[in-house]
């Protein structure tokens, strides 16, 4: 079977069935990756609409647009949808787009298992939405304090489908996980040592060692939960000896490294943007690298920094504060070191730079108020007020989502082979810069005036209309810098100009094959001999990029990619819809521990079916062979 | 020195000029945490002040070197290419050291202060239990005694001798709530089956607004509460005439009304002091006549908002306790006419 390259835009050839079937059935890391961006993008744009939503309801004081319990309702999904369908997959978003070309690889270790996490994710990210289909989603905020989330106080079926979906997608980003660091541990090109990887696969490694230990702990409570609200287990039953602490130390413990869950792939998407577009190479490799360590490793023992309102006594307050304020230091050195990249280069100021500038300096007011209440004492003003709004705000959009649209105009156009535009990537860059500031800086005000979080109305004496009409009208101009975006995302999938295999004249591997690239990556795995791989191969023996690079003909990049006889063999691994079907297997059957045993056992056939047809099923499909 | 392009257009400097004034009445807000009425408020603001003066240090010092950056070294025609710099151990080290030492700075004061607040309460520290319910305030003043030999009890209003230390002592009768009053002292959580403690002294008399703050169901935003800090005999004569009360003189309206409370079996849920309305599922209902609010400040004490509360709680205060008893409008006003004498 002929593979040429250009795969992820090729006309197909069966028409539009043939076409769906074929993305149905992918094992490819590029088109997963694909998959998993348009729906982030997708669940990205459902709780941003949420939010507006919220917004009109908080705009005046005493405001009837929403009921209290549609606003309960809005603001848990608002949450839950940003940190677990957005934040989460963010690493496996950028994982499968970039993490095998930038280490050399063909693919990642396990093809079938990836397809799985992606329609795991899909399935269970509807699961958790389900609720509002079936009478009111879950209302206890995205962090489901027990005992609020036991049946005695929420009865709605929103809670259920919550929980479940939860534990569903924790299936999903386990799998990733782990097939990501085998990925990383076996797969990198020969000479690409650890010390050699680029700083986007070091973010990512620690990201799923984070993952790993903390995805299970976030299970683990929430199967608590399920048995006390299904099986009349007692766990956060007080007045059967349970205990209201339980819930809150199982979810920080999950929570708080999560946070690094988060952020992490932005400080990845930081460490090659910077360099890329300052023409220099990162400033202090190692250090960063240790950096991340550390940051991981101090992340596990913050969690109760979460709890400081909860009577924990000084001892406690004292020594999760410790641990808290030791997390600045590595990160002060991460900043300073990326600033110290940017001294003396030459940067050039196009959209991924920008936003990767913007996120650098919005990760700083972030970071601040994040030392602020660090301070217990500060905390006890700061806990569960719009101060801490502001705060995770800054960390999680001023860090990660712009983070996240650096990496979009970044390489996105390797995956499409086509650009963003330029002139509408500025237009997305301002409106959001401007409308988040304008968002979001107000609220750490209101949080000192008092206001809570989480209160669906205020009386006008509380002196807090006029920030709160202003932070709507910051909303809506972020949505409307948003909106330039979704546009201009959508028109360079048709109308954007080629990129070319290295459009940014960039440093790693991903650089050094066509856009999009063959399905089989790279022709011949290349042999690394030091860091920025790519870059030192332009400058050391000035190869030029295939596909004729920048400035070659960008409609050739498929040329010479017929294969022939006496051509290097490349296996690849064979589409299988094998993997969605087991998708839909897990998630019928975690309908069915909602509504009814019957519905359990046949989601679990589906189940087991495709597990047994997973086995059997050979998992590479005919030779291809590559030029020579 | 060259005007920045921004600031030459007087629209845009009316902007922010609108912008600064919306800041400052802002500050006005009565919930704000700047007020330091409060011995432990108080201490938390200098410690504020400290912190807030070390982030706006680092903050302008890092985004500037940042904005420099960007700025000198964005990319002009003809510059060369740069110097390819790996790190600089020296450089990486300093970097370590200065959030280091910025750390220490906040870190120090901030956790002598954790241990000053995790001290014992002093003896003569008044003993108030605070009992969080969904969605309103109980508080038990445990070293007075009513004449049923219970405590005091108020409801949604604390009511303290200015001056004094108060230890409280802070639970929950369903779900996880949180005692705040930002003027007076940060928030405490009060949790089911768990005992926090929280012990301050308010330092001058006023009325201090508090809210719940953690999430704790539907109408977590209208469980609102109020502390009025009195000069200590007004505390004193608020005791004992609690201590000593007897449903006023009634007569006409306010007679029906009183009437009404037990045959509609109010009496089943409040307590009115002095009388055989006994019960504990609602707030206690003795001195609402005086009290800033009522349903937990959802709605300001008139006979107005009472009436409209007492026509249909549920829908003044979404999932509320109270049901709606359909009472008849004679009913309700005569209610109203009776609470409005319980002073």
């Amino acid at each position: 079977m002929a593979v040429s390259a250009g795969t992820l835009r090729r006309p197909a050839e069966g028409g539009l069935w043939s076409t769906v079937w074929e993305w149905l059935t992918t094992v490819d890391h590029k088109r997963i990756g694909l998959l998993y961006f348009w729906t982030v993008l997708f669940w990205f744009l459902l709780a941003g609409v949420e939010a507006l939503i919220l917004r009109l309801q908080l705009a005046r004081p005493d405001a009837g647009v929403l009921t209290p319990a549609v606003y309960n309702q809005l603001y848990t999904m608002h949450g839950t949808l940003m940190v677990f369908l957005v934040g989460t997959p963010a690493a496996s978003v950028f994982a499968n787009m970039v993490l095998p070309l930038m280490i050399g690889a063909r693919d990642v270790a396990f093809p079938r298992l990836n397809a799985l996490s992606y329609w795991v994710f899909l399935f269970g990210g509807i699961l958790l939405n389900a609720g509002w289909l079936a009478g009111g989603a879950f209302d206890v905020g995205w962090t489901g304090y027990a005992n609020m989330s036991t049946r005695p106080f929420t009865q709605s079926i929103g809670a259920n489908f919550w929980v479940m979906g939860l534990i569903v997608l924790g299936l999903s980003t386990m799998a990733s996980a782990f097939n990501f660091l085998v990925t990383i541990i076996n797969m990198r090109a020969p000479g690409m040592t650890l010390m050699r990887m680029p700083l986007m696969v070091w973010a990512l490694t620690v990201v799923f060692i984070l993952v790993i230990f903390a995805f299970p702990v976030l299970t683990v409570a929430l199967i608590f939960l399920w048995f006390d609200r299904f099986y009349g287990t007692r766990f956060f039953d007080v007045a059967a000896g349970g205990n209201v602490f339980l819930w809150q130390h199982l979810f920080w413990v999950f929570g708080h490294p999560e946070v690094y869950i988060l952020i992490l792939p932005a400080f990845g998407i930081l460490s090659e943007v910077i360099p890329t577009f300052s023409r220099k190479p990162i400033f202090g490799y190692s250090t960063m690298v240790l950096a991340m360590g550390a940051i991981a490793f101090l992340g596990f023992s913050v969690w109760a920094h979460h709890m400081f309102t909860t009577g924990m006594g000084p001892v406690g307050n004292f020594a999760f504060s410790l641990s808290t304020m030791l997390i600045a230091i590595p990160t002060g050195v991460k900043v300073f070191n990326w600033l110290a990249t940017m001294w003396g280069g030459r940067i050039r100021w196009r959209v991924p730079m920008l936003f990767a500038g913007a996120t650098v300096l919005l990760f700083i007011l972030g970071g601040l108020s994040g030392m602020m209440h660090a301070s217990p004492p500060i905390d006890s003003q700061q806990q569960d007020t719009y101060f801490v709004v502001a705060h995770f705000h800054y960390v999680l959009f001023g860090g990660l989502v712009m983070a996240m649209f650096a990496g979009v105009y970044y390489w996105l156009p390797k995956l499409t082979g086509r650009l963003l535009d330029e002139g509408l990537g500025k237009w997305h860059f301002w409106l959001t810069f401007i409308g988040f500031n304008l968002t979001f800086f107000p609220m750490h005000i209101l949080g000192a005036l008092g206001m809570p979080r989480r209160i669906y109305t205020y009386p006008a004496e509380a002196g807090w209309g006029g920030l709160n009409l202003l932070i709507t009208i910051g909303a809506y101009i972020l949505a409307l810098g948003i909106l330039v975006f979704a546009y201009n995302l959508l028109r360079s999938l048709r109308k954007g100009e080629p990129a070319g295999s290295d459009p940014w004249d960039g440093r790693t591997l991903e650089w050094s094959i066509p856009s999009p690239p063959p399905e089989y990556n790279f022709e011949e795995i290349p042999v690394v001999h030091g860091r920025d791989a790519w870059w030192e191969q332009k400058r050391q023996r000035r190869v030029a990029p295939v596909g004729g690079g920048s400035n070659g003909d960008p409609h050739a990049p498929g040329e010479g990619h017929q294969p022939g006889p006496g051509r290097e063999v490349i296996h690849l691994p064979k589409p299988s819809i094998i993997p969605l079907v087991l998708a839909l297997g897990l998630a019928v059957a975690g309908v069915g521990t909602i509504y009814h045993p019957a519905v359990i056992a046949l989601g679990l056939a589906i189940t087991i079916g495709a597990i047994v047809a997973w086995a059997i099923e050979p998992p590479l499909q005919g030779a291809v062979h590559s030029k020579e | 020195m060259r005007i920045p392009p921004l600031l030459r257009r007087p629209r845009w400097v009316a902007w922010g000029i609108s912008l600064f004034l919306l800041l400052l009445t802002a500050c006005a807000s009565p919930q704000n945490t700047f007020g330091g009425q409060g011995d432990q408020a108080r201490t938390i603001l200098g410690l504020y002040w400290l912190l807030i003066g070390a982030a706006l240090f680092v903050g302008v010092s890092v985004i500037a070197l940042l904005l420099y950056a960007f700025f000198r070294f964005r990319e002009r025609p003809g510059a060369g290419e740069p110097k390819e710099v790996h790190g600089n151990t020296a450089l990486e080290f300093a970097w370590f050291l200065i959030p280091t030492i910025i750390v220490l700075i906040v870190a120090i004061p901030s956790w002598r202060t954790v241990f000053r607040f995790g001290q014992a309460p002093p003896p003569n520290a008044l003993q108030v239990q605070v009992v969080g319910h969904q969605w309103w305030w109980e508080f038990r003043y445990l070293d007075y005694k009513g004449a049923d030999g219970n405590p005091l009890v108020s409801g949604n209003e604390l009511y303290l001798p200015v001056g004094r230390p108060v230890a409280l002592t802070l639970r929950s009768a369903d779900v996880i709530h949180s005692f705040w009053v930002p003027r007076l002292a940060g928030k405490a959580d009060a949790n089911p089956g768990v005992t926090t403690r929280l012990t301050f002294t308010p330092l001058e008399t006023g009325t201090y607004y508090g809210q719940c703050a953690e999430f704790c169901g539907l109408s977590h935003a209208l469980m609102r509460f109020r502390v009025k800090v009195l000069p200590a005999e007004e505390f004193e004569r608020w005791v004992q005439s609690r201590q000593a009360y007897t449903l006023p003189p009634l007569a006409g309206e306010a007679e029906k009304g009183w009437q009404v409370f037990q045959a509609r079996g109010c009496n089943a849920c409040h307590t009115i002091d002095g009388t055989n309305a006994r019960g504990i599922i609602g707030p206690n209902l003795t001195g609402i006549a005086s009290r800033d609010g009522v349903a937990a400040m959802a709605l300001p004490n008139t006979p107005e908002d009472l009436a409209r509360w007492l026509r249909n709680p549920p829908a003044v205060k979404a999932g509320s306790k109270m049901p709606n008893l359909n009472l008849t409008d004679e009913e309700i006003s005569a209610l109203v006419a009776f609470l409005a004498t319980l002073k």
